[in-house]
C-alpha cells in the first residue's frame, strides 16, 4: 500500500491518496493529512474527497481531520465543507496508529486538545494537537510565515 | 521534502559530503536512522548529531556553502533549503538527555557514501533517546517510534548503555519502560 501513496508532489494528491492514508492506521501518513489539506486547499476537490471518503465509511475521519486543519490555520475553503449538514455519525470512527491504538492513547494522554473535534464529529482521534502542530509547523507555517514567524521571534524557532 | 528510502538519504548526503572541506563524524539520528533501519516509513527532515562542536562547525559550513538558510533552537540547529521545503537538523554531543558515549560509537553502523563514512546509530541507541523524547514531550509520534523500535532491542543492551549515561536518562527510559513496555503486555 505504501508504494500506492506518493506525497513527494504534493501537489498531486488524489482522494484515493488521502484515503489510503487515513486507513493505514500509521501515524507517519496520518498526521500529515490536515497540513496536506493546508498546503493544497486550492487545489483539492473537498466534495469529491468527502464523497470518496463517505464512500469507504471515513466520513467522519475526513471530517475530523479537515476540521484540524481548519484549527491549525483558518481557511475558507474548509469552514465551507465544515459547516454542512452532515447525518450523526451514528457509529463513531476511530483515527489512530495500530502501534499506539487508541485505548492506550486514552490511557496515557490525559489531553489531545482535540476534544471539540472528537465530540463534534463523533470521531476517537489517538494524537494529540501537538502532533497534528509539528508537521503544519514544518511543512506550513515556517515556510510559508518564515519572514512572520522571525519578525517575533528572530532566528530562534521550535525544532 | 520528505525522505522515503535510506538510498534518498544517501544521495543528499553525497551532495553535502562534496561540499565538506574536513572530515567529521556524521552520525545518523532520530527518524533518518530509523528510515535506515526501515522501522519508519518517511521522514520529514535529516538529523545529525556530531561528537565534537568543531565537527559541527565543519558541517554547518557545507550546508551554508549550498545555500541553506540557518536558525536556532534550544538544543539544534535547523538548515532549511526553502526551495525545496528541506530540513536538517544538526546538534553536537548530545541527542536531548543522551549523550554520545564510547560504549554508543562502538555500536555505530558504518555506511560509506563517495569515500566519506556515515555512522548509524544501533537500535539500541535509538531507543534510549526516542524513549527519553518520548517522556519528556509525549508525543504520540516519538511514542510510537520508541514502541516500534522496543521490540528489535535487546534489552540487556539497552540497561548496559543505561550504565553509561546520567541519572535523569536512567529515570526516564525506566518510565518509559515502566509505563508503556508493561502496560503494552496489559493492554493489548
Amino acid at each position: 500500500m505504501a508504494s500506492d501513496i506518493d506525497l513527494d508532489n504534493e501537489i498531486s494528491v488524489t482522494s484515493k491518496q488521502i484515503i489510503l492514508m487515513l486507513t493505514s492506521c500509521d501515524k507517519d501518513y496520518i498526521i500529515d493529512i490536515p497540513t496536506i489539506f493546508i498546503n493544497n486547499a486550492d487545489q483539492i476537490d473537498f466534495d469529491e474527497l468527502i464523497n470518496t471518503a463517505f464512500e469507504a465509511g471515513l466520513g467522519y475521519s475526513l471530517l475530523a481531520l479537515i476540521d484540524v486543519a481548519y484549527k491549525l490555520e483558518h481557511n475558507d475553503a474548509f469552514q465551507k465543507v465544515l459547516s454542512r449538514q452532515y447525518p450523526p455519525n451514528i457509529e463513531g470512527n476511530v483515527i489512530q496508529d495500530d502501534i499506539f491504538p487508541v485505548h492506550k492513547f486514552r490511557h496515557f494522554i490525559k489531553r489531545s486538545f482535540l476534544e471539540r473535534i472528537e465530540d463534534r464529529w463523533n470521531v476517537r482521534i489517538a494524537f494529540t494537537f501537538d502532533d497534528f502542530y509539528k508537521v503544519y509547523r514544518d511543512y506550513h507555517l515556517l515556510p510559508v510565515h518564515g519572514e512572520g514567524l522571525k519578525k517575533y521571534f528572530g532566528d530562534i524557532i521550535e525544532i | 521534502m520528505r525522505f522515503r528510502t535510506w538510498e534518498s538519504v544517501k544521495q543528499e548526503l553525497c551532495v553535502i559530503c562534496g561540499n565538506l572541506k574536513d572530515e567529521p563524524r556524521i552520525i545518523t539520528v532520530g527518524g533518518t536512522a530509523l528510515l535506515y533501519h526501515r522501522l519508519k516509513k518517511s521522514t520529514r527532515d535529516l538529523d545529525f548529531v556530531f561528537t565534537t562542536q568543531g565537527e559541527c562547525y565543519w558541517f554547518a559550513e557545507a550546508l551554508s556553502a549550498q545555500g541553506f538558510e540557518v536558525r536556532k533552537s534550544a538544543n539544534a540547529w535547523r538548515f532549511i533549503d526553502f526551495k525545496r521545503n528541506l530540513y536538517i537538523d544538526i546538534s553536537y554531543g548530545t541527542v536531548g538527555d543522551v549523550t554520545l558515549t564510547q560504549s554508543m560509537f562502538a555500536r555505530l553502523i558504518e555506511e560509506q557514501i563517495n569515500g566519506f563514512s556515515i555512522w548509524i546509530v544501533s537500535l539500541t541507541d535509538l531507543f534510549i533517546m526516542k524513549a527519553c523524547h518520548s517522556v519528556t514531550t509525549s508525543e504520540t509520534d516519538a511514542i510510537g517510534d520508541a514502541l516500534r523500535i522496543v521490540e528489535q532491542v535487546d534489552m540487556d543492551k539497552v540497561e548496559e548503555e543505561l550504565e553509561y549515561q546520567s541519572e535523569i536518562v536512567r529515570e526516564k527510559v525506566g518510565r518509559f519502560r515502566e509505563e508503556f513496555c508493561r502496560n503494552k503486555r496489559n493492554l493489548t
